[in-house]
């Protein structure tokens, strides 16, 4: 595994140089240096002398906005400081460094205090890269008077020569080359190879060129024989262990407190859901007992269906009877009409007599051809009677003698009996409805054997006949006793009578005098 | 009209049946399974937190051997796959995420070979330069279980006398054990256990299977915080000669 640390090998073609510019004045790269350094000072200085206004109007300025602009300001600047500083020490950093291999020139005073440390200097070996030693510092003097000079260049962070170890420079006493040095880390690009190139053009304007010379992996970083373990902090760790028993205890404590609420949140809802289903079952009760009394309805209006059936099965049987009470009644008349034929002072001529039947009449009466239907063309209405039921106004009463009148008198009140309707009341309380009060019996118009309703009896002016007067009697006497709105608060006093059903002579006789049964 | 009598007299039918025959416990835990069946099973995997942030304990790389298997129950009642990954896995997968995102180790890196059965020290060697690795984390799956219990009264129908809800207290218990051995030195860096407890609250005709992902997620976070912290906190510290 490759690791992204790359030494990189830069060699910078650089223009000759004399001697004579190492050894009278600055040479071109101190020149450069601080050419460069003098505008950054420069700026430098104006961004203090900006910091501390800024800083006193901060002091003065009681305004919040301001007091924020102000800081945002003067952080910019204190990181543009900061930056500024930084530059200045790399590049007094490279001006100390191509002091000390003796590249820049330097006064006679420095050159000679040089000089006594040198003596007291371990010369510092350069190895290629297969640790070979190739010059001595000795030997840096002596190629600052080529033309090709050697820089290095030491990346910020970068390790001391002594950690680099295998850092090499390619020097030789007839070459002349000038190796810059520079170690970068790329920590992106892992696929950098040794022997890679790459050129740029520097801050003087020269092309370098860098070569990869070493991609080490940082595997070999670690080597057993300079580290060991040690034994961390026991207070610390057991700090930690504390700080994890206490998050343990919060986070449960948390968690229980999501469960009662959880569980608070399902007992309201169940005890909802409950009361939801309390009410259901309710809704659905009373919708039975709804039902229930809608059946009982159902039920009790077929059975009035079934009592009315009932009773227009007797209502027709009684018609049956009646009609047939009517019609054995009509025949006996009829018949009783026949047998008066020719014996009263009133000839009828009976279109269905024959000679036959009266010989005395037909003995006196003109023997002629015509043919019967003629006799039956020629009656006298006077003379004619009704047959059956009704009646009729004779047209010639003038010649009527009494006693004819009186005939006809009893006729029409014959017939109006037959006629009359009888009828049948219910002895009520009164001034309630009609089955809803307190009955006291029947009352009949007129007698009514059947039913034991022959004592007759006066209500209201009305002749009736009821089962048994003493009765009622004595319920009149009743009411006009003081106790009695007491101890009957929902009964009126008193007799009404109450109209049942009419009756006409047929029916009546039928059910009262016959085999009928109301 | 004759398929609403049908339909009727299945809800009755249901409604006594599950009346004369109250629901039991496997009948519940069957009906979670079906839940985990029909919704899809939750996945062990999720994205470890970027705080608390940790210091760099070891230049070095660090392989993550897979977590051995040492539970004695399955994570629930007689199934133990109720997640996406087979356990010891997304228990291995989840402690390799959380070592890469903590910053620990320089590098970190997933090992599918076990350490050799005898490992001495020409063994270790020998691992270590097959997996280019100086440090393994060796981990044993204590346990991930969940388990349940009753959090309240168990609610019954109205009418049917059916179990229509049964608060219960869901709860995620895992434990792990780890060690970190260097490998070239044979040291025993770390060892430490961490365990823990998550808690929640569930209804057992609801408990999806999101929340159980959820609550083993969450527990999962928290085990790996706590390993994070001791193996910060109480590793050997490399130390220059």
């Amino acid at each position: 595994m490759k690791t992204p640390c790359v030494v990189l090998l830069l060699i910078m073609l650089c223009s000759p140089a004399t001697a004579e510019e190492f050894s009278s004045g600055p040479s071109p790269a101190e020149r450069a240096l601080l050419a460069t350094l003098e505008p950054l000072q420069t700026r430098k200085t104006q961004l203090e002398v900006r910091l501390g206004g800024l800083e006193s109007r901060q002091k003065s300025t009681r305004d919040l906005a301001e007091v924020i602009s102000l800081q945002k300001e003067t952080d910019q600047l204190v990181l543009e400081l900061d930056d500024l500083i930084r530059q200045i020490q790399a590049l007094g950093t490279q001006v100390a460094k191509l002091k000390e291999k003796g590249l820049l020139g330097e006064s006679e005073e420095e050159i000679a205090e040089q000089d006594e440390v040198d003596d007291e200097m371990v010369l510092v070996d350069l190895i290629d890269g297969q640790g070979d030693v190739i010059a001595s510092r000795e030997g840096l003097k002596d190629l600052a008077e080529d033309d090709i000079e050697q820089l290095v260049f030491l990346a910020e962070d970068a390790i001391s020569l002594d950690e680099l170890g295998g850092l090499t420079q390619g020097i030789g006493d007839q070459e002349v080359i000038v190796e810059v040095i520079e170690i970068t880390e790329i920590t992106e690009d892992e696929n950098v190879q040794v022997g890679d190139t790459r050129e740029y053009i520097d801050e003087e304007g020269n092309i370098v060129t860098e070569t990869v010379i070493e991609v080490y992996e940082e595997d070999e970083y670690y080597n057993d024989e300079e580290w060991y373990f040690a034994d961390a902090d026991a207070d610390y760790l057991q700090r930690v262990r504390d700080q994890i028993a206490y998050n343990k205890d919060e986070i449960s404590n948390y968690e229980e407190s999501q469960i009662k609420q959880g569980l608070s949140v399902a007992v309201g809802k169940v005890q909802k859901y409950r009361q939801d289903a309390a009410a259901l079952a309710e809704g659905i009760s009373s919708f039975a007992q709804g039902l229930n009394e809608f059946q009982q309805q159902m039920y009790e209006q077929d059975q009035r269906i079934a009592e009315q059936r009932k009773a227009n099965e007797r209502k027709q049987k009684e018609l049956r009877d009646s009609i047939l009470a009517a019609s054995a009644a009509r025949d006996k008349t009829a018949a009783a009409s026949r047998s008066q034929l020719g014996q009263g002072p009133y000839p009828i001529l009976d279109p269905y007599s024959t000679p036959a039947r009266n010989p005395e009449a037909y003995a006196n009466a003109t023997h002629t051809s015509k043919p019967q239907l003629q006799v039956q063309d020629q009656p006298k209405p006077s003379q004619a009677r009704p047959i059956g039921k009704g009646f009729s106004i004779s047209s010639n009463s003038d010649s009527s003698s009494p006693s004819e009148g009186k005939s006809t008198e009893v006729l029409a009140d014959k017939v109006e009996q037959e006629t009359a309707l009888v009828r049948r009341w219910s002895i009520d309380e009164p001034g309630r409805a009609q089955y809803w009060g307190v009955s006291y019996g029947w009352a009949w118009e007129k007698p009514c054997p059947n039913e034991r309703r022959e004592e007759a009896y006066s209500i209201n002016s009305q002749n009736v006949y009821v089962r048994d007067a003493e009765k009622l009697n004595n319920w009149l006497k009743a009411f006009t006793e003081p106790d009695w709105a007491e101890e009957n608060p929902d009964v009126n006093p008193g007799f009404s009578l109450v109209l049942d059903r009419e009756l006409d002579k047929y029916d009546y006789e039928y059910f009262c005098m016959g085999n009928g049964l109301l | 009209m004759t398929a609403d009598k049908s339909f009727i007299a299945l809800v009755a039918s249901i409604l006594l049946f599950s009346a004369s025959f109250p629901t039991s416990d496997a009948q519940a835990l069957e009906q979670v399974y079906a839940a985990f069946e029909k919704d899809g099973k939750p996945t062990m995997m999720y994205r470890p937190k970027s705080t608390p942030r940790f210091n760099q304990k070891y230049d070095l790389t660090v392989g993550i051997l897979p977590v051995k298997d040492r539970r004695v129950m399955n994570f629930y009642w007689y199934k133990d796959d109720l997640f996406e990954e087979p356990i010891p896995q997304g228990v291995t997968d989840s402690l390799y995420n959380e070592l890469r995102s903590s910053r620990l180790f320089k590098k970190v890196t997933r090992l599918k070979s076990p350490l050799p059965p005898t490992p001495d020290n020409a063994a270790l060697q020998d691992y270590k330069e097959e997996h280019n690795i100086d440090m393994v984390i060796s981990a044993d799956l204590v346990a991930f279980n969940m388990l349940r219990e009753k959090a309240g009264k168990m609610t019954r129908g109205v009418s049917t006398g059916a179990i229509v809800a049964a608060p219960t207290r869901v709860m995620v218990d895992v434990s792990l054990f780890a060690q970190l051995i260097h490998l070239e030195s044979g040291t025993l860096v770390w060892a430490d256990s961490v365990e823990r407890r998550g808690q929640a609250f569930a209804l057992m005709s609801v408990l999806a299977p999101e929340e159980v992902g959820s609550l083993t997620r969450q527990t999962l976070g928290l085990v790996f915080s706590d390993l994070k912290m001791l193996l910060s906190a109480g590793g050997k510290i490399m130390v220059k000669r």
